[in-house]
């Protein structure tokens, strides 16, 4: 395949004239993989680069005042103060309670000998298909001081007052915890799964004890996969829109994405500058993260844990404490998929709320309301599907490749190129959506009003996490697996193809199927982007929640939820788990 | 044909010189050992040959074939350098069968299955694993996927074959006996082979040739009795064996044997020096086995000394000696007349086994590192 002919051309014996080629032809003939690298990064950068400059550009030239005069209107807005300091309490209280959650959750189903870890895992995912919309929609369902079932319960049980509200910080960091989790449980299992048992058998063996082996082995080399959840919980809760907007602005409880939200972008006239400012606070914040996360990382390759010859985990034989740990999962499957789809089963098909569901006061009724042609909910329904299949997989193949080049990039090339990929972590939806309002609502991308627009949100948007996911993955494979490829006379498409992709698959499943599901819930951007027609489900959804139709809004909650775990499903059962791929 | 001549190969990782304009011939059909301690440069070498690394100057012929020479813009990428490769992490994919490792190379070359089924069972076969074809790499113990991995290299028939450390994973008894496989397997197809090692042992009794880096710099080449018996700098006689190392200076040059003076010795003792060397300060490079103890009382004559430590070690025993001065000096014995410990000796140094090393050959690479 690889023929002389190709061989002359980089060898001594070629003419004087093949000699005196630029490098980047040298570097071409060397490598063809190079021009796919080259188109990929070239696309990626643009995608990201070009809406941050309008977004800058933009903003600040908005209007008559310019930058000075936006900060002092900044400062005269009305409870901004207030908005910053609760998404402070937020944020810092939702990552250990999403990590409390879902780290013993991870090690129950990774390395015990648990009954039904199969079952622990698909329920732990669960939450993670339930958008937090949905989630937000299920829990005031359930706990609004009046009205919310288990209130309504307990009213009928004798009590005077109203045993929960989750219109509360309290309600909303709960919640928040719960939706978060599912992050942190398949970024560190991720990690988990693939490390070699070895490493935790020589600390066994070195006489650490499971505890300490535990904390001095298996948390350290999981590191890389904790502080990527981390920052992933961390940014997510500061950007999350639908759960603060649902449960905190009812008692008045602005977390500074709703703020934006009601008080510059549905403003009228809307103050998008005013947006711009604050959201630079959100990116100002966020950027702190990344430093953090990168300066904590340190050395890459000190976490490169699969090497030639991995070994799959053992499982520890816990004797009685297997039904201590099974309890564990219940509890945590209780409070984030038992009850909140209780509720929403209960809403979908209750006739009179507030009555016990029985055959009497039940209905289908709702279900034919809600997709009755007048509604056009299967538009949304469509919309959502096409965005998040095209949108996964378009940021999956670009950031493939983009990874690939990251994680062997030399020299400063490689770290330009990951600092620009991070660029969207610092953009919630909201600033994302006002970027791609100017940048393609312009010649000569006159995209407003379509799907491309929205679909161009959603990949920009998803890029880090996409490249996140997948060079991590990348990270884990010794580069002497791929230069013994080379050795044997595999050109870099051919190593890539026989040896990169088989060993990253997982990882890759893993980023389509995050991208995948996150788009399919898709709100904070799809909610400015949106003309009728171009709706999504999410869309469509809270505005029957705010027509107050919650037997509409359970109903396609449900539809929702069926399609992301249907997806989930089929893809994790066609292409495997890593595991069972190493046993085969 | 095909030797690796490296010519003024230079390579530095930031402002660190890793390889210092180094040229040297890998000769055809030889295996060659290159050996020093860790961050000699004698993997980077490797990294170069193989294609993993780019030089910064230099060149690397494979025979004719300019493979590498940045300042012509040649660069062959390593899936066109026809090579065969043994890592130190065997390097098999987890994800293939023994027998898909194996074949890799013979598919990227356009071999079909049924003829690549064929070399793949020989090649295994070669390496005793003619019944794992099916197995995956994990189902195997270290010496097994060492194996498998040499196979994947010999499979395809390369003209060169690198070894970067290979049995640095293994245990002692079976690094032992995959050695002398090697060096059996090697007899036969008689390729041009690289050996890079920290191992003195595995380079002295793999190698046609040793080739000893320190610094970036090829310190000394050639073979084993030569490297042990005549090194040309302190640090290839520290590498290869136990060394007794001391001050000298070199009084007096006569066939067979010149004379060196040391400190706190009367008399100047005999020993062989290289031929360049001139009236000179230097060190004298006395093995173990030079170092010849008497009892005291028993002849007149030699270095009188204390033993301070005796150990059994089979054949011989190692005895440490401490001088009137304090200096101490290593000496192996034959074990069948024991000397206690704290008995007062007389030592008697072998001129055959001591050799004189001029000191500008050992301060040479320090100079020009500073």
């Amino acid at each position: 395949m690889t023929g002389a002919a190709d061989a002359t051309l980089v060898d001594g014996r070629g003419s004087a004239a093949e000699r005196s080629r630029p490098a980047w032809v040298m570097a071409i003939a060397r490598d063809p993989a190079q021009v796919v690298i080259v188109l990929a990064v070239v696309t990626t950068a643009f995608l990201i680069l070009y809406p941050v400059f309008w977004l800058f550009y933009g903003s600040f030239t908005y209007g008559q005042g310019g930058l000075l005069h936006a900060l002092a209107e900044l400062r005269q807005l009305p409870g901004l103060g207030r908005a910053f300091q609760n998404t402070l309490i937020v944020t810092l209280g939702t990552l250990p309670v999403a990590f409390l959650f879902a780290l013993p959750l991870v090690w129950i189903t990774s390395r015990t000998n648990t009954p039904l870890r199969n079952v622990i895992e698909l329920a732990a995912l669960l939450p993670f298909v339930t958008p937090p919309l949905i989630g937000a929609v299920a829990w005031s369902l359930l706990a609004a001081p009046r009205t919310g079932v288990l209130n309504v319960i307990a009213h009928h049980l004798g009590a005077a007052h109203p045993i929960l509200d989750i219109y509360s910080m309290a309600g909303l960091v709960f919640v928040m915890g719960i939706y978060m989790s599912p992050y942190v449980f398949l970024t560190v299992k991720a990690v988990m799964d693939q490390m070699d048992a070895r490493l935790e058998d020589a600390s066994l063996i070195a006489g650490a004890g499971l505890w300490r082996t535990a904390r001095h082995v298996v948390l350290p080399l999981c590191m890389p996969g904790i502080l990527s959840a981390a920052i992933l919980v961390f940014t997510r809760t500061l950007e999350e829109f639908a759960i603060p907007s649902i449960l905190g602005t009812p008692s008045g409880i602005y977390t500074m994405t709703t703020y934006i939200f009601y008080q510059a972008i549905s403003y009228t006239p809307p103050r998008y500058e005013i947006a711009a400012l604050l959201a630079s606070f959100i990116m100002g914040a966020t950027g702190l993260a990344l430093g953090l996360q990168a300066r904590l990382l340190g050395s890459r390759r000190r976490f490169t844990t699969v090497s030639g010859k991995g070994q799959p985990p053992r499982l520890i034989d816990l004797g009685r404490w297997r039904y201590a740990t099974l309890g564990y999962a219940t509890a945590y499957i209780l409070l984030a998929v038992v009850l909140p789809y209780a509720v929403l089963i209960y809403a979908a098909f209750i006739n009179t709320w507030g009555r016990a569901p029985v055959p009497g006061n039940l209905t289908f009724s709702h279900v034919i309301t809600t997709f009755s042609p007048e509604y056009d909910a299967a538009t949304g329904f469509i919309n959502s599907i096409m965005l998040a299949l095209g949108g996964a997989t378009v940021a999956t193949l670009l950031t493939l490749v983009v990874s690939y080049a990251i994680v062997h990039g030399r020299g400063a090339g490689g770290r330009v190129l990951d600092f620009i990929t991070s660029i969207p972590l610092t953009m919630p939806g909201p600033v994302m959506a006002v970027a791609m309002l100017w940048a393609y609502a312009r010649a000569p991308f006159m995209l407003y009003g379509t799907l491309w627009i929205m679909l161009l949100a959603y990949i920009t948007h998803y890029i880090p996490y996409s490249a996140r996911t997948i060079s991590g993955s990348l990270r884990q494979v010794s580069t002497e697996l791929e230069q013994a490829a080379a050795i044997c006379g595999a050109a870099r498409v051919q190593t890539f193809r026989d040896v990169v992709l088989p060993l990253v698959r997982s990882g890759v499943l893993a980023g389509w199927l995050l991208m995948f599901v996150s788009m399919m819930r898709e709100l904070s951007a799809s909610i400015f982007l949106f003309v009728p027609g171009t709706q999504t489900i999410s869309v469509s959804l809270v505005e029957r929640w705010e027509e107050a139709d919650f037997s509409a809004v359970a109903v396609l909650s449900l539809t929702l939820v069926a399609a992301s775990l249907t997806v989930t499903v089929i893809v994790r059962r066609v292409l495997g788990r890593p595991a069972a791929s190493l046993q085969r | 044909m095909t030797a690796i001549t490296l010519d003024r190969l230079r390579k530095q990782f930031g402002a660190v010189p890793a390889v210092r304009d180094i040229s040297l011939t890998f000769e055809d059909g030889k295996m060659t050992a290159v050996l020093g301690p860790s961050g000699c440069g004698k993997t980077t070498t490797l990294n170069m040959i193989a294609g993993f690394v780019r030089p910064d100057a230099g060149s690397i012929r494979f025979g004719d074939r300019v493979i590498a020479d940045p300042a012509r813009r040649i660069d062959v990428p390593s899936h066109r350098r026809e090579l065969g490769m043994v890592f130190q992490s065997y390097a098999l994919w987890p994800h293939l069968s023994i027998a898909e490792n194996v074949g890799y190379g013979l598919r990227m070359r356009g071999i079909g299955r049924a003829e690549r089924d064929g070399i793949v069972r020989r090649a295994l076969a070669r390496v005793r694993l003619a019944a794992m074809t099916d197995r995956y790499p994990h189902e195997l113990s270290g010496g097994q996927q060492q194996r498998v991995a040499l196979a994947r290299a010999i499979a395809y028939v390369p003209q060169i074959l690198l070894f970067d450390e290979p049995l640095s994973n293994l245990d002692a008894r079976l690094r032992e006996e995959l050695r002398s496989e090697l060096k059996a397997l090697h007899g036969e197809i008689g390729v041009t082979a690289v050996y890079v090692t920290h191992d003195q042992a595995e380079a002295m009794s793999l190698s046609d040739a040793i080739v000893v880096m320190a610094d970036g710099e090829i310190l000394q080449r050639g073979t084993a009795r030569k490297l042990y018996e005549e090194p040309a700098d302190i640090r290839v006689a520290t590498f290869l064996g136990k060394t007794n190392l001391l001050d000298a200076s070199l009084v007096e040059r006569s066939a067979p044997h010149a004379r060196a003076r040391v400190d706190g010795i009367a008399e100047p003792i005999s020993c062989r020096a290289p031929a360049d060397a001139g009236l000179e300060p230097g060190s004298l490079s006395v093995r173990p086995e030079g170092v010849k103890l008497k009892r005291a009382g028993a002849s007149a004559g030699g270095i009188a000394g204390r033993i301070s430590s005796a150990t059994y070690l089979g054949e011989v025993t190692h005895y440490d000696v401490s001088l009137d001065d304090g200096r101490r000096l290593a000496a192996h014995r034959s074990a069948a007349e024991p000397l206690a410990v704290g008995a007062p000796v007389l030592i008697e140094i072998d001129p055959d086994n001591c050799y004189f090393i001029a000191r500008r050959e050992a301060t040479s690479a320090r100079a020009r590192a500073s």
